[in-house]
């Protein structure tokens, strides 16, 4: 029995370390409070390998690691009801700690990712920044192709024309 | 046209920037949680395997705690066989004897519902008392109880009569005359129980005799029209709407002449919900 779980514990870490760089960086990129990634990991962590039995092709585990971490993410964001806009001072990343040139587009970009709605955000993370294609980002978040298609691209939209404002803003601070 | 590209390229960058961003939750700090999961997943497993159980066995314990805890109401509301018997013996007494017992039922539940609470234990001692009164039992022999004069009488009535007691005294019969009186009321009481129940079995066989003959109508119309083989086994099925014979549908016009030979002999409509068998 120990034998089992243990031999089970081990495989499932196995697949799982592969992706955990993954899957914490989309969770990041979405939520930005750091207690909440820690939660969202783990609780996506304790479902998956509730259910590691049941999944027959292993191939297909990461996309159900990044489907529950979505379920998670959306029944988070309803029970808050919308997530808190990027702020340095919630999001203390250890990052940010170590490496103390975290760059200065990494937080714009969050702090303009902010401002999409969830479905968005997800879209453009996942698409973007995770490297999924359109039919696995359907696959996680459910819908059609089409759909997946116009929110990334409406992300887009909106991200470059915030990026711009604030760059703008930016530059007449330092002239100032 | 050049600034939109210079944008897209700069997104870009902003992108490739954040796939080099470092995860915040470490992999030890995970299996850490996983290396815990083995003791949630196994209560979680017994749940799983006894929650049928577990929850049939915690539903039949509070029923049982509340069938033992809870007060029962109906305790008081329910009369004593001495109430029960008053009821009864005031119905047969003071409506004589021309009552069903269903009516005799239904004024029961109507006396239940008036019993107040205060009242019980006066009605009761009441009720010993009226109740050795007048009782009457129909069965074999006629048995008749009655007060008369503060005295408790009993008698054993038949088609003649046979046995008279006074306060549980046998009374011989040369001492007959002088009871007169109160034989004269017992056998009143056993004829007019007597006139009731001829009337109902009269009623009874009537309706079996229309019943009968009804039959009989339709099995010899059903013979002279060879629709059947009366010496053999067949079925007759008359609905509100079809006339079936051994399960088979007939024509409109044979249902017609059923319908009619049925409602003209037994005096009864057909109706939609009619379903009128005879097995022979």
């Amino acid at each position: 029995m120990e034998k089992t779980l243990a031999s089970k514990q081990e495989e499932f870490m196995e697949l799982y370390n592969k992706s955990h760089t993954r899957l914490s960086r989309y969770v990041q990129s979405v939520v930005y409070n750091k207690d909440d990634v820690k939660d969202i990991i783990s609780e996506t962590l304790l479902r998956v390998y509730e259910k590691f039995e049941k999944i027959e092709k292993k191939e297909s585990f990461v996309y159900y690691l990044f489907k529950t971490a979505s379920r998670l993410i959306t029944d988070l964001h309803k029970k808050q009801n919308r997530f808190t806009e990027y702020d340095d001072d919630i999001l203390q990343l250890p990052s940010q700690e170590i490496n103390t040139t975290q760059s200065f587009e990494v937080k714009e970009l969050y702090k303009a990712l902010s401002r999409l709605s969830l479905p968005i955000r997800e879209a453009i993370v996942l698409f973007e920044i995770e490297g999924f294609s359109q039919e696995e980002i359907c696959g996680i978040q459910g819908g059609t192709i089409s759909g997946v298609k116009s929110r990334i691209n409406r992300g887009r939209e909106s991200l470059k024309k915030i990026l711009i404002n604030t760059e703008k803003t930016l530059i007449s601070n330092t002239k100032a | 046209m050049q600034q939109q590209e210079e944008s897209e390229k700069n997104l870009d960058a902003y992108f490739e920037m954040a796939r080099k961003e470092p995860p915040i939750v470490s992999v030890e700090e995970v299996g850490r949680l996983i290396s815990s999961v083995p003791t949630i997943s196994s209560n979680k497993s017994i749940w799983k395997i006894y929650k049928y159980w577990i929850l049939a066995s915690a539903i039949i314990i509070v029923n049982i705690c509340a069938f033992l805890l809870y007060p029962r109401k109906n305790k008081t509301i329910v009369p004593s066989i001495n109430e029960a018997a008053q009821v009864t013996n005031d119905i047969l007494v003071n409506q004589p004897l021309n009552k069903s017992k269903d009516s005799a039922r239904s004024n029961l539940t109507e006396k239940e519902t008036n019993l107040s609470l205060e009242n019980t234990v006066k009605k009761e001692k009441d009720i010993k008392q009226e109740t050795k009164k007048e009782r009457f039992y129909f069965q074999g022999n006629a048995k008749v109880h009655f007060e008369e004069d503060g005295k408790q009488i009993e008698m054993i009535v038949d088609e003649n009569f046979m046995q008279l007691k006074i306060d549980g005294k046998t009374i011989e019969q040369e001492a007959y005359d002088q009871y007169s009186d109160i034989i004269e009321k017992g056998l009143q009481m056993k004829k007019s129980s007597d006139e009731l129940s001829t009337k109902n079995e009269s009623n009874i066989s009537s309706e079996k005799k229309k019943h009968k003959q009804t039959m009989n109508e339709l099995i010899s119309q059903l013979g002279k029209d060879q629709l059947v083989d009366i010496e053999s086994h067949f079925e007759f099925r008359l609905t509100g709407t079809k006339l079936y014979i051994d399960e088979i549908e007939q024509s409109d016009a044979l249902f017609n002449q059923y319908k009619n030979i049925y409602e003209s002999v037994s005096g009864n409509k057909l109706n939609k919900k009619s379903n009128i068998k005879i097995k022979h």
